[in-house]
């Protein structure tokens, strides 16, 4: 059985690419941001390098965005 | 350059009697990181035998500096100071300050007090009874302030609550422009004698004003106290000015002696980390390697046979001292801030002067916003102080924006706009100048494998340095280091030979095979458990695509700031003069906001590609910055006989 097909199933999936990558990095940063605090409290002079930890999550997000593009590219061909 | 400063260990010890001109030379020379020396033989250093009347000295010179006011520090000639400890105690001003300061504290609680019954009296001024002519021990004197609507009701309620009372009304004293502001009735003073001494408990309608004690009427009270306030104050300004006497005296020979005396603070404090026995001293450190031989020369020109300078050779990793050009300073400032490379390692200051603004100008790659990014970056360099992290950021940004604008430029990027559409909105003139070499959203899959392209080379560049730098060091990790790097190209050409059918039918099978090959020496030279790290390749160039993925989201954004608030010109009426004027404001703040967001964003993931991705192939990072025991002096020249200018003052003038 097809539930989704066509254009509405790729701008859908193009939707949840975005949006559970949105998720994940918030739910990892806001792991990382409570850490970072707590670091930052006792050593304020480690900010730049705690900056860069907060950084890497958005990796996750950024791969949800690319992957949407393509998805639109393919709906738009 | 590529490289730490080379350095030398070495050891110098000496008669101990010689050990407090050998740390006054070492101080003004300034090229030697002292260690601290232990060792089971040596008795533990202690500090100069001065080190406590120089501290109390060094304490007593910043307070009686803080106690007076301060002066411009620019102005104060740098003089030479012989003996610090002598010119400090022939300073005897602590008791004349002490005694001034609580004078002042005395004189100030007084004054606050009688501002506040002065306060308190300017109220009643209007009252025209002398108090005192009415002293009665069974009278009690209370003072309302009534709203005169109020004062039927506050009558009732004196004559329930007083058997016997007086009342003397008067208007209130406020200035008419009190009066207009509060645009109230106007208030009334009321002096109540009664001899109920429980009269304030049972009025509600009336606010009971707490008067001092005063003789005479009010305003005879008023002028006294305002006679005595104004006595206070110019006993005040007395000691104010005398305070400003000491200060012009002594402000500037106490800024001169506090940097003398912290200067042998540091002197005393340093033989803490020398080892001792009965008659010698032994001190450990590190100078660079082409200041050995003149630091030597140096003290056995100054102390002939009695201090010896001899080098060391062992395995302990030395300070690292960075030398750049001065163009990389900022990420210089990087390098170290956020990990210092070991003595021994590749210093990678060179190579992320030129990726990370290539990386950042990718991400941005918008004209207009490198301007803006360029006087934003200029402004803030302006506003922070040089060596300051803001300070040296900023110049990244500016160097940065140089290359953010040549890929704006050469995407066709401004603020949103493409040339041509910027063109027909400010001269209305159709037609482009110029064909873009890429279009960020319409050509995304390029621009992907750009990123990827981009990720790889980066990546390769960082295997290859891990390569040469364990080549002198470690045969086995630097073969280690080229199947990386083996394997990550031999994968590229696998994915791109069997998944896209790229570079011919040989690719895949023949990119699979160095792919293996490389995994095989990485499991020999590394160990097998490293080829689970082989997978990290691969994630790690994915990593890059995200310099496509936030350069495309700020483009997006840009073109539907301007798609929502972009102004549109109307002059036919002031209506639409204003409202023009106010959303080309807003239009502009989104901008300004929207290129603040670049800039940090941009920054951020390309300094992470550098110090995630690239630094993690060859980089260790362990090493620790080389400080040497060095002096630095605003208000003093060094005493005679260690390396004094020509042009220098006196102590005795001082």
């Amino acid at each position: 059985m097809v539930l989704f097909e066509g254009t509405g199933a790729l701008a859908i999936a193009a939707g949840l690419a975005v949006a559970g990558g949105a998720i994940g990095t918030a739910w990892a940063q806001a792991s990382i941001g409570s850490s970072i605090m707590g670091v930052l409290a006792e050593k304020p002079e480690q900010a730049f390098k705690l900056i860069v930890y907060m950084a890497l999550p958005e990796l996750i997000l950024l791969l949800g965005f690319v992957v949407s593009f393509l998805l639109i590219g393919k709906m738009e061909a | 350059m590529l490289k730490p400063v080379k350095m030398q260990k070495l050891r110098i010890m000496g008669l101990k009697n010689e050990c407090p001109s050998l740390i006054s030379l070492l101080h003004e020379v300034g090229v030697l990181h002292i260690k601290h020396v232990s060792s089971q033989e040596l008795e533990k250093g202690s500090p100069l035998p001065n080190y406590d009347e120089v501290s109390t000295q060094l304490v007593r010179m910043r307070s009686i500096k803080n106690s007076l006011p301060a002066q411009d520090d620019s102005q104060i000639p740098p003089y030479e100071i012989h003996n610090p400890l002598k010119l400090a105690s022939e300073i005897s001003i602590d008791a004349e300050l002490l005694e001034i300061s609580s004078k002042k504290e005395q004189l100030r609680k007084k004054i606050s007090a009688l501002e506040s019954d002065l306060l308190s009296l300017s109220k009643i001024t209007s009252l025209p009874i002398d108090v005192s002519t009415l002293a009665d021990s069974n009278l009690h004197f209370f003072f309302f302030e009534v709203d005169e609507k109020e004062l039927a009701h506050f009558h009732r309620t004196l004559h329930s609550h007083a058997q016997k009372y007086s009342c003397t009304i008067a208007p209130a004293q406020n200035s008419p422009a009190q009066n207009q502001a509060s645009k109230k009735a106007p208030h009334l003073i009321v002096l109540v004698a009664t001899t109920n001494a429980d009269l304030p408990s049972h009025v509600s309608s009336a606010r009971m004003l707490n008067i001092p004690k005063f003789v005479g009427t009010p305003l005879q009270a008023y002028h006294r106290l305002s006679f005595e306030l104004s006595t206070l104050k110019g006993e005040l300004a007395s000691l104010d000015g005398r305070l400003f006497e000491l200060s012009s005296k002594y402000y500037p020979i106490c800024t001169i002696l506090e940097e003398a005396l912290s200067i042998e603070a540091d002197r005393c404090k340093v033989a803490m980390d020398f080892g001792n026995t009965n008659d010698l001293f032994f001190l450990e450190g590190w100078c660079p390697k082409s200041k050995f031989n003149a630091l030597r020369d140096e003290i056995s020109q100054k102390f002939s046979k009695k201090v010896f300078v001899q080098p060391l050779h062992d395995h302990e990793m030395p300070p690292t001292l960075l030398s750049n050009p001065s163009v990389a300073a900022p990420f210089q400032f990087l390098t170290e801030f956020l990990s210092t490379p070991n003595a021994h390692e590749f210093d990678p200051t060179l190579i992320t002067l030129f990726t990370i603004p290539i990386l950042y100008g990718l991400i941005v790659a918008d004209a207009g916003y490198a301007i803006i990014s360029m006087i934003f970056s200029l402004l803030l360099m302006r506003m922070s102080s040089k060596g300051n992290l803001l300070y040296e950021i900023s110049r990244i940004w500016l160097y940065s924006s140089v290359f953010a604008f040549i890929f704006g430029v050469a995407f066709d990027e401004y603020m949103g706009f493409t040339h041509a559409h910027l063109l027909e909105l400010l001269t209305g003139s159709h037609g482009s100048l110029y064909a873009p070499a890429l279009s960020r959203i319409h050509d995304i899959q390029l621009l992907l494998l750009i990123t990827i392209i981009i990720g790889a080379i980066h990546i390769g560049l960082g295997f290859f340095l891990g390569f040469l730098i364990e080549l002198g060091h470690n045969k086995k990790h630097a073969v280690a280091k080229l199947c990386w790097l083996a394997a990550e190209i031999g994968g590229i050409f696998a994915v791109a030979g069997f998944m896209f059918g790229a570079f011919g039918p040989l690719a895949g099978p023949a990119g699979a095979a160095l792919m293996l090959i490389g995994m095989l020496g990485i499991a020999v030279f590394e160990g097998p458990i490293y080829l689970f790290e082989v997978p990290s390749i691969a994630s790690n160039i994915m990593s890059y695509l995200r310099i496509a993925a936030v350069g495309v989201g700020g483009l997006i954004l840009a073109e539907v700031i301007n798609e929502l608030a972009l102004p549109h010109a109307d002059f036919s009426t002031p209506v639409g003069i204003f409202v023009f004027a106010f959303s080309l404001g807003f239009y502009m703040m989104l901008h300004f906001a929207m290129c603040a967001l670049s800039m940090f964003e941009a920054f951020i993931h390309g300094a992470r590609l550098n110090v995630v991705e690239f630094y993690g192939k060859f980089y260790k990072g362990d090493g620790f910055c080389f400080a040497p025991f060095s002096v630095k002096r605003t208000f003093t020249y060094p005493a005679q006989g260690e390396n004094s200018p020509k042009r220098m003052k006196q102590e005795n003038e001082l």
